[in-house]
């Protein structure tokens, strides 16, 4: 990561205040997290018990609330979702689909993330994103899990066997993988957002 | 060609595009267009038959036809989507399990089985999507990114008052359609030009597709971290301040023709509705029937 993109003054823009520049660019930057979620969401694979591919998702969304904060990691998800129903072929889960619960639970997970994130009382350091990324995890679950059981009218015990038990594993290495690309950044530059 | 589709996103975009003309769609107020395909996009999520699905995917089909817009533009939104569609209709039928008790398995061979519910269910899916598809295409076919944006500031407004920051909305709003294109041509641009200097996004899974993607999105960040200042600068010399005290010159009021419209639209979505529910199992007893 650059430095520059946790800088939080301005370089070539010193008159402009500092709230519209932070509109601006948690716009945009919240564009390119749902296209970079859109590009991991290619990186899939079906189990074969399953109807809930493993994908890439999830490793953009907890990044995404890591690095965009509460209010643009939703947003850059929403824009993700958005896009997705306007005709970009990337979603793999489509809202109507039973595993379109995942999706509603994308746009919470960031959410969940950056609140975690921002409290200052709790453990830093690895230990600390990985509770943050554990709970933004738990929060997809939920709505993947509660929206599957809703659609499909399968059983509780069976349909947490289909839709979270398999992907525990894959999603904790996500969350690894994420804290541990966070984690250096956060040392050095402090515990600021890109915005 | 073939060889630089895997990089053009930008023409992916097969609808949200506005189409100038003088329909009836076209004249009315954004706000009652934002609320109808809200409704119709919530009743095709509620609707659980297929005749109620039918039945909205007529009505959309016969809005824009009987408004003078035409079915053809509509359609053309969803032919891009109908073969992935189809094989998401596919994973439907096959792999979700439809434990009901009273299922009938219709086809069977080996593990696959097949049974009414399912297809039911595939069938349902491809009808609530093609709803979805043509209900965002009615809307953004006939509303200017204007409208839109007046359409939403107006209509959140009075949610200000419980901490909902309209203002920010249309901004946000309004940049991203602004600015998505321009995001999706410099992605397009940069990729090219990292792949001509023999960089590979097209294979790998996983990590290794993960890791290939990093010298993608640093320079994109700086880009747009450069876009978003030269835009907040432009925005603060045009005088922008926030949305505290801030008026507009368009001021559209709701006219007879939008209460009438959004009237009709209301009783023949309640109407579908009420069918949907009405035609249960528990009421008709039958079968047959309250598959469909």
């Amino acid at each position: 990561m650059h430095p520059i993109l946790f800088s939080s003054g301005l370089r070539t823009a010193p008159n402009v205040r500092h709230k519209t520049l932070l509109l601006v660019k948690g716009v945009l930057f919240s564009l390119l997290f749902a296209l970079f979620t859109g590009l991991m969401s290619k990186a899939r694979f079906f189990l074969p018990f399953t109807p809930v591919p493993v994908t890439g998702q999830v490793f953009a969304v907890l990044l995404g609330g890591l690095l965009l904060g509460r209010v643009f990691g939703p947003l850059s998800q929403a824009f993700y979702v958005g896009l997705g129903l306007l005709g970009f072929e990337w979603f793999s889960l489509f809202p109507l689909v039973p595993t379109g619960g995942y999706l509603l639970g994308f746009i919470a997970a960031p959410y969940a993330v950056s609140l975690i994130m921002e409290r200052k009382t709790a453990t830093t350091g690895f230990l600390h994103t990985m509770t943050a990324l554990s709970a933004g995890v738990f929060v997809i679950y939920l709505f993947g899990f509660a929206f599957f059981t809703a659609a499909t009218h399968t059983g509780p015990i069976v349909s947490f066997r289909l839709t979270v038990l398999p992907f525990i594993p894959f999603d904790l290495a996500k969350a690894v993988c994420a804290a541990l690309i966070i984690c250096p950044l956060k040392k050095k530059y402090g515990p600021k957002t890109l915005i | 060609m073939t060889a630089r589709s895997e990089f053009e996103f930008s023409v992916k975009l097969s609808i949200g595009q506005f189409v100038p003309g003088s329909s009836l769609l076209h004249m009315l107020d954004p706000r009652v267009k934002i609320v109808v395909c809200v409704m119709l996009i919530v009743s095709a999520v509620l609707v659980g038959r297929i005749f109620a699905v039918t039945l909205l995917f007529v009505l959309v089909v016969s809005v824009l036809v009987g408004t003078g817009v035409g079915a053809g533009l509509a359609f053309r939104a969803l032919r891009p989507v109908a073969p992935f569609l189809a094989v998401l209709a596919v994973i439907q039928m096959f792999a979700i399990p439809q434990l009901r008790e009273n299922a009938v398995i219709v086809w069977e061979w080996r593990f696959l089985h097949m049974t009414d519910r399912s297809i039911v269910s595939g069938v349902l899916l491809i009808g609530r999507f093609a709803v979805i598809v043509m209900a965002l295409h009615l809307f953004s076919v006939t509303t200017s990114t204007n409208q839109l944006i007046h359409g939403v500031e107006q209509l959140v407004r009075p949610l200000e008052k419980i901490g909902v920051p309209a203002h920010e909305l249309a901004m946000v709003v309004h940049i991203s359609l602004r600015f998505l294109p321009i995001l999706l041509f410099e992605t397009e641009k940069l990729m090219m030009a990292q792949a001509s200097r023999g960089a590979d996004f097209g294979k790998g899974r996983g990590v290794r597709r993960l890791r290939r993607l990093f010298p993608l999105f640093v320079p994109m960040f700086l880009i747009s971290l450069r876009h978003a200042e030269a835009i907040a600068e432009s925005m603060e010399s045009r005088c922008y301040t926030g949305g505290r005290g801030r008026t507009s010159r368009l001021r559209p009021r709701l006219k007879r023709a939008d209460y009438l419209a959004i009237g009709a639209f209301i009783a023949a979505d309640g109407a579908i509705l009420a069918a949907n529910y009405l035609f249960s199992e528990a009421v008709w007893g039958s079968r047959a029937l309250c598959i469909l």
